[in-house]
C-alpha cells in the first residue's frame, strides 16, 4: 500500500521535475527555488519577512507564467542523424531550422526529446538497479533515485538543450546537438521542442513539433586485443556459392541436373535452353576459415551489468576481428526468441551488421542452455577456432566446452563476473584452453594485461 | 557578447556585495558583511587567481556542509526548534568560503558534483559524463536575500531592497527579444501585486491561527487556561487521548490509591464551558530562603517531585490535590487563584519541583453562592433527578454515597458518542437516555446535580494516574490519563467526589499501542536530555552565538596557508594582461566599430562564421559599398602590420566611415 503509494507520488515528483526543467529557465529555477524557501521559512510571518520575497516570486512566476502561454512563429525543425551511435560517447547530430514568419525570432533554445517510457508499477517494484549498491540507504529504501535511473535507461540518452542562433525572417540556422548515448539499442526521438523564453526571463512557452526518428546505438566497445585463433581451413557445406567471392576463386567442376534446393543463381541458362530441363553449375568445395563467436545470454540472478559487459565483449571481438584485410568468416551464436546463428565476412554481411544484431540483444530468461549447447555442437565441424563469452560457469557449460575440447577445437573462454570474483574451471580445461576471467567494471584493465 | 541562455549567468557587478550589505543590516552583522562583501566583489579589480581543482571544490563543499552541520547541531541545542530562524541568519557565513574559493578560481565556476555526493559517484563510473558547471553567485545572492529575511527588521526599505535587487537580477536575465518598456511595465506590475500579496500572507496567517488554535491546543502540548476550559461534551467522533507523557511524579512512598493531580478548577458552567468567573491570580511571596512557597496553611505529610512541561516561560502546573508548599531549583514566582489553580513562573521546557501535600485535606478557599449555581438550561433536569434521588432530605455524605451509586449502577464509560443532539441538550441525553459519556460528562453532571442537592460543588481537572514506570522509576501521567472529577464540600471540608466508572483508565489503556515500552524508552531520554540541557544552559554565563564565527577565523587561516604553501596562487597581474593585449597588432583597427553596430542591432556573429560572410548574411540583398576592399585592409592592418603603411590606413578610415551610415539604416532584429 506505501509501495504504491510511493511510487504514485514519484511519478508525480518525476513529471513535475520535468515541467519545471523544460518550462523553466536557469533564472526561473533560481526564482522557483526561491519561493519554496521563502514559503517554508516565511510560514510565520511573525518570525521572518521572507513572506514579502515569497509574494514577490509569486507574482513574478505568476506573471511569467500567463506571459509564455503563448507562442506565435512559425518555425521548421528537421534532424539529420548519424547511421550509428556507441554507448558512452557522445555523438553531435544536426537540427535545421527554418524561421518561416515574418518576426525575427531571438533567444529560441532546442530541447530535442526522446520518447519517454515511465516503467509501470510491477516494473518499478521488480527493478534491481545495479546503481543502487552506491546510493546511501534513504535513496535505496524509497527508491525515487532507481525511478529516475529506470527512465534514463528506458530513454536511453540525455539530450542537452542548445541554444539556436537569431533568426530574421526567412533565415534557417543549423544547430548541433550533443547526445550522450546510455544504452545500446534503439533510440526513439519524438519531438523537437523550440522554447521561447517570457519578457521576464523566467519561463518559456513550448512549442512541440512531431519529428518521430531512431538512431540505433551499438554497445560499448573495448579495446581487444587481437587474438592468435587458428587460420587452418575446413570443408563448408555449399563452397563459395553460399560466401560469395570469399577465399580462393571460384572453381567451375561440371553441370548437373537441378535438385530442389539449388540456388537459382547455379543455373546454367544456356543449357537449360538447350535441353529444355534445369541444369546447374557444380563447383569445386571450398574450405573456408571460420570462426565462431558464442554469446551466453542465459542470465538469471546476474546484474544486468554483467550482460551489458558481456555483449559489448562480443561486439568489441566482432568489430575487431572483422577489421581490415579480414578474409574469413565469423558465426556469432547465440540464443534470444530462438537460437541464432549470423555470419559476417567478406561478401556475406557487412561487420557493422553485427554490431546492429548485438545491439538489440536481449537476455534469454525464457530458454535452456541446451538451445545453445545444440547450436554450437551442430556447427563444430565448420568451424575453426571459437571465443565463448560466458556470463556464468556451471555443470551445463562445463559440458558445452568440454565437447569443444573433445573435437580439438582452439577455444578462448571469457567469463564476465560481478566484483572480484574469478572462476577456476579446473586444470584439465586450462590446460586445453585458454580461460579468462573478467570482471565487471575493470574489464579494460584486464583486457590491457592479456597478451594477444 | 551573448551568454548562453540555457546556464545561469553570473551575478552582475556589486549585486553580491550590496545583498551582503543588506543581510549584515538586518541582522546586525554589518561589519562581517563589509568585510565579506568587499572579500567577494574584490576579484573584479584583483586579477591574481588560483587554480582549484575540481578535488579541492569537493573538500571545500564537504568542510562548508561540515561548519552547517555544526552550526545547526550548535543553534538547535542553544535555541531549540525556534533556531531554524538563526541557521537561516547565517547561511551566508556557511557557503562564504565555497563562493570565495569560486571567486578566486581561474574557472569561476564550481561542478554540480562539488555540490552533491549522488554526483560525484556518478562521475566515477567508467564513461560516465562530467556534471555541468555552476556558477554559484546568483544563489548566493538569493540565499543572502533569504538570510536577510531573518533579521525581521519590519521597515518598508527591505521589501524596497528585494523589490530592487531581484529588479536587477531579472534585467540580466531579460531577453533580448522584448523591448525594455514592456519589461518594466510587468515589473511594475509585479511589484505592486507583490506588495498586495504581501498585505494578504500576513491577514491569511491571522485567519489561519484562529482556525487550528483550537485543535492545536487539543492535540500537541496544550496551554492550561485557568480562567476557562472547554470540554469535549458534545462532540462527535471517537476522543484521541495521545500516550504522551505529561507528567512524571516521584513520591516519597508507594501509591496506595490513584493520585489525582490538579491543574485547575472551575464554578461556573454553560454550553460545555467551565469557568472560573472573575478570578486574578495573586502573586504569592516567597519563604524566607527564597526558594520556597507556603501556597495555604495545610500540613504537607507527602513529598513528590513532579515533572511537567511547559509551553511558555510560564503556566498552570499540576500538583497532587492537598499541596500546601512548593519548592524547587530555578522557580521564578508562583501565583495561585482562590480556587487553588497554580502558575509558575519558570522557563520553556521540561521543569521539575518539588511540592509538600496532604492528600486527605485539601485547603481550597470555602464555598460561595457561585458554586451553588446551575445554568437555567439544565436546572430542571438536575433538580428533578435530585428529587428522584431525594438527595435534599440527605446529610452531604449520604448524598455523596447516593450519587456515586447511581452513576456506578446506570452508566457506562464511552469515548465514542455516535449522535448529535441540539444544542444545550447533551446533558439530558447523558442523564436520560444515552447514560454514557466520558469523565467530563460524569463530572459535569455530577457537579450540577450536587448543586441542584443544594451541596456546593466545583469542576476540577488534571490527572488521575498510578502508573508506574520501571524504567524511570517513578509514577507517569499520559496525555490519555488527563481526568475531571469533582469537588464537593461536605459541610466543613473539601472533597472528592470521582463518578467516572473505575474502568475509564484500563478502557484508556487499550488503546496504547504494542510499541509503547519503545516510544517511553525515547520519550524517556529525550526527556533527560532536555533536563540535561537546561540545567546546562543555567550554568552557562555566557551564551552568545558570536562564539561559533570566532571558529571561522582560523579555519580561514588555515585554508589561506595550504593554499600558499602549495604555491598555487598565479599572479596573472590585470596590468599585465592590459599591455599584452594593447600590444596585439591592429587592435585599433576602424573596422571593429563594424562589428560593434551590427551586434547591437541584435545580428550577433554565429560560431565559426568568417567576419564576410556575416555581413552578407546579415545584409544579403544590396552591396555594400567598399565592403570587401575595407576588410582586406583590415586584415592587412590586423594580421600583417610589420609593413606600415599610412596611405592605406587613411584608406580604411575612409572605407569605414562610408561603410557605418549604411549598416545604421538596419532596422534592430
Amino acid at each position: 500500500m506505501l509501495r504504491k503509494f510511493l511510487y504514485a507520488n514519484f511519478r508525480l515528483a518525476y513529471r513535475l521535475s520535468r515541467y519545471a526543467q523544460s518550462r523553466f529557465t536557469p533564472g526561473g529555477q533560481l526564482i522557483l527555488g526561491t519561493l519554496v524557501f521563502s514559503g517554508i521559512f516565511g510560514f510565520d510571518t511573525r518570525q521572518t519577512l521572507a513572506f514579502q520575497i515569497f509574494s514577490l516570486c509569486v507574482s513574478l512566476l505568476l506573471i511569467a507564467f500567463f506571459t509564455s502561454l503563448i507562442f506565435r512563429g512559425n518555425l521548421l525543425v528537421r534532424r539529420l542523424l548519424p547511421e550509428f551511435g556507441t554507448v558512452g560517447h557522445p555523438l553531435k547530430y544536426k537540427v535545421f531550422i527554418d524561421n518561416r514568419g515574418k518576426h525575427p525570432q531571438r533567444d529560441l533554445v532546442l530541447l530535442d526529446e526522446l520518447h519517454e517510457d515511465l516503467p509501470d508499477q510491477k516494473d518499478f517494484f521488480a527493478a534491481r538497479d545495479q546503481e543502487d549498491a552506491g546510493r546511501n540507504w534513504f535513496d535505496r529504501v524509497v527508491g525515487y533515485p532507481r525511478l529516475v535511473s529506470m527512465i534514463e535507461q528506458r530513454q536511453g540518452a540525455s539530450i542537452a538543450p542548445a541554444p539556436i542562433v537569431d533568426l530574421a525572417p526567412g533565415d534557417n540556422a543549423e544547430i548541433l546537438v550533443e547526445l550522450q548515448p546510455v544504452r545500446r539499442g534503439y533510440l526513439r526521438f519524438n519531438a523537437a521542442k523550440i522554447a521561447r523564453p517570457d519578457p521576464l526571463g523566467l519561463m518559456q512557452a513550448v512549442r512541440k513539433n512531431s519529428l518521430p526518428d531512431t538512431l540505433l546505438i551499438l554497445p560499448r566497445l573495448y579495446r581487444v586485443p587481437l587474438l592468435k585463433l587458428p587460420d587452418g581451413r575446413k570443408y563448408q557445406q555449399g563452397g563459395l556459392t553460399s560466401v560469395n567471392s570469399l577465399g580462393d576463386s571460384q572453381e567451375f567442376i561440371s553441370l548437373r541436373d537441378y535438385r530442389p534446393g539449388d540456388p537459382l543463381r547455379s543455373i546454367h541458362w544456356r543449357s537449360y535452353a538447350k535441353l529444355g530441363r534445369p541444369v546447374v553449375k557444380e563447383f569445386q568445395n571450398e574450405f573456408i576459415v571460420r570462426q565462431g563467436l558464442v554469446l551466453d545470454t542465459f542470465i538469471e540472478n546476474e546484474s544486468a551489468q554483467v550482460f551489458e559487459d558481456a555483449v559489448s565483449l562480443a561486439a568489441s571481438f566482432a568489430h575487431t576481428l572483422t577489421r581490415g584485410s579480414f578474409d574469413s568468416l565469423l558465426d556469432l551464436m547465440f540464443v534470444g526468441a530462438r537460437a541464432y546463428r549470423f555470419t559476417t565476412g567478406r561478401g556475406v554481411a557487412e561487420p557493422e551488421s553485427m554490431l546492429e544484431i548485438l545491439a538489440c540483444v536481449e537476455p534469454c530468461r525464457d530458454q535452456s542452455f541446451q538451445l545453445l549447447r545444440d547450436l554450437v555442437q551442430r556447427h563444430v565441424g565448420e568451424t575453426s577456432g571459437l571465443i565463448c563469452i560466458f556470463v556464468k560457469w556451471d555443470e551445463q557449460r562445463r559440458a558445452l566446452l568440454e565437447h569443444l575440447l573433445a573435437a580439438a577445437l582452439p577455444v578462448y573462454v571469457f567469463m564476465v563476473q560481478r566484483g572480484s570474483e574469478t572462476v577456476d574451471p579446473g586444470a584439465a580445461i586450462t590446460a586445453s584452453c585458454r580461460f579468462i576471467n573478467l570482471n565487471c567494471g575493470a574489464i579494460q584493465e584486464q583486457l590491457d594485461q592479456l597478451d594477444g | 557578447m551573448r551568454l548562453n541562455p540555457t546556464r545561469l549567468r553570473p551575478a552582475p557587478i556589486f549585486l553580491i556585495g550590496a545583498t551582503l550589505l543588506v543581510w549584515g543590516w538586518q541582522n546586525n552583522l554589518l561589519p562581517y558583511a563589509l568585510i565579506m562583501a568587499v572579500l567577494l566583489e574584490a576579484p573584479r579589480w584583483v586579477h591574481w587567481r588560483w587554480h582549484i581543482s575540481d578535488v579541492e571544490f569537493n573538500r571545500l563543499s564537504d568542510l562548508s556542509g561540515v561548519i552547517f552541520f555544526l552550526c545547526i547541531l550548535y543553534i538547535f541545542n542553544e535555541k531549540g526548534p525556534g533556531g531554524i530562524y538563526v541557521i537561516l541568519s547565517i547561511l551566508p557565513f556557511v557557503l562564504f568560503l565555497l563562493l570565495l574559493a569560486q571567486r578566486y578560481s581561474v574557472r569561476g565556476a564550481i561542478r554540480l558534483s562539488s555540490l552533491f555526493i549522488s554526483l560525484r559517484r556518478q562521475e566515477r563510473k567508467a564513461g560516465a559524463p562530467r556534471s555541468a558547471e555552476l556558477d554559484l553567485s546568483l544563489p548566493y545572492c538569493m540565499i543572502g536575500l533569504l538570510s536577510a529575511s531573518a533579521g525581521n527588521f519590519r521597515t518598508i526599505w527591505f521589501f524596497v531592497s528585494v523589490c530592487g535587487f531581484l529588479g536587477i537580477t531579472l534585467w540580466c536575465l531579460r531577453p533580448g527579444r522584448y523591448g525594455v518598456t514592456a519589461w518594466l511595465s510587468l515589473l511594475a506590475i509585479a511589484i505592486l501585486a507583490a506588495f498586495a500579496a504581501q498585505t494578504g500572507v500576513r491577514e491569511l496567517q491571522s485567519i489561519m491561527e484562529r482556525q487550528f488554535l483550537a485543535f492545536f491546543d487539543q492535540y500537541m502540548w496544550r496551554y492550561r487556561d485557568p480562567d476557562r476550559t472547554t470540554t469535549s461534551i458534545g462532540m462527535l467522533g471517537r476522543l484521541k487521548f495521545s500516550d504522551r507523557i505529561m507528567v512524571r511524579i516521584a513520591t516519597d512512598e508507594p501509591l496506595r490509591e490513584t493520585l489525582y493531580l490538579r491543574e485547575a478548577t472551575y464554578n461556573t458552567y454553560g454550553y460545555g464551558v467551565w469557568s472560573a468567573g472573575i478570578t486574578d491570580l495573586s502573586t504569592i511571596d516567597p519563604d524566607k530562603e527564597g526558594n520556597s512557597w507556603t501556597l495555604n496553611p495545610g500540613r504537607s505529610i507527602h513529598a513528590a517531585t513532579v515533572s511537567t512541561y511547559l509551553t511558555r516561560e510560564e503556566g498552570v502546573v499540576p500538583l497532587p490535590l492537598g499541596a500546601s508548599r512548593v519548592w524547587g531549583e530555578g522557580v521564578i514566582g508562583i501565583e495561585q487563584n482562590r480556587y487553588a489553580t497554580v502558575k509558575l513562573e519558570f522557563r520553556k521546557g521540561w521543569i521539575s519541583y518539588q511540592t509538600g501535600y496532604d492528600d486527605t485535606t485539601f485547603q481550597d478557599t470555602p464555598p460561595d453562592h457561585d458554586d451553588l449555581y446551575l445554568p437555567s438550561s439544565n436546572r430542571e433536569d438536575f433538580e428533578r433527578l435530585a428529587r428522584e434521588l431525594e438527595l435534599t432530605d440527605k446529610p452531604p455524605e449520604t448524598a455523596l454515597r447516593t450519587i456515586k451509586d447511581y452513576f456506578t449502577r446506570n452508566f457506562l464509560y464511552s469515548i465514542s458518542p455516535r449522535q448529535r443532539y441540539p444544542r444545550g441538550g447533551y446533558l439530558h441525553d447523558f442523564l436520560f437516555s444515552n447514560r454514557q459519556g466520558h469523565c467530563e460528562y460524569f463530572a459535569t453532571a455530577t457537579v450540577l446535580l450536587l448543586r441542584a442537592a443544594g451541596i456546593p460543588a466545583r469542576y476540577a481537572v488534571g490527572f488521575a494516574t498510578r502508573e508506574y514506570s520501571e524504567l524511570e522509576e517513578l509514577y507517569i501521567a499520559r496525555s490519555r490519563h488527563a481526568h475531571a472529577w469533582t469537588m464537593a464540600w461536605t459541610g466543613d471540608r473539601w472533597q472528592i467526589l470521582d463518578t467516572t466508572p473505575a474502568n475509564w483508565a484500563p478502557l484508556e489503556d487499550e488503546m496504547a499501542p504494542d510499541y509503547q515500552p519503545l516510544l517511553d524508552v525515547f520519550a524517556w531520554l529525550r526527556y533527560k536530555y532536555q533536563m540535561w540541557r537546561a540545567e546546562d544552559i543555567e550554568d552557562e554565563t555566557e551564551n552568545d552565538l558570536t562564539t561559533l564565527l570566532w571558529l571561522l577565523i582560523p579555519l580561514g587561516i588555515l585554508l589561506g596557508w595550504r593554499l600558499w604553501r602549495k604555491d598555487r596562487v598565479r599572479q596573472a597581474r590585470a596590468g599585465a594582461q592590459d599591455s599584452a593585449s594593447a600590444t596585439h597588432p591592429g587592435m585599433d583597427s576602424e573596422f571593429f566599430s563594424v562589428f560593434a553596430i551590427l551586434t547591437s542591432k541584435g545580428r550577433e556573429r554565429r560560431p565559426g562564421e568568417t567576419t564576410l560572410r556575416w555581413i552578407k548574411r546579415v545584409q544579403p540583398a544590396a552591396t555594400l559599398h567598399g565592403l570587401e576592399q575595407s576588410l582586406n585592409l583590415h586584415y592587412r592592418y590586423r594580421f600583417d602590420p610589420t609593413v606600415p603603411d599610412e596611405q592605406s590606413r587613411n584608406l580604411l578610415r575612409s572605407l569605414v566611415s562610408e561603410l557605418l551610415p549604411q549598416l545604421r539604416r538596419l532596422s534592430r532584429l
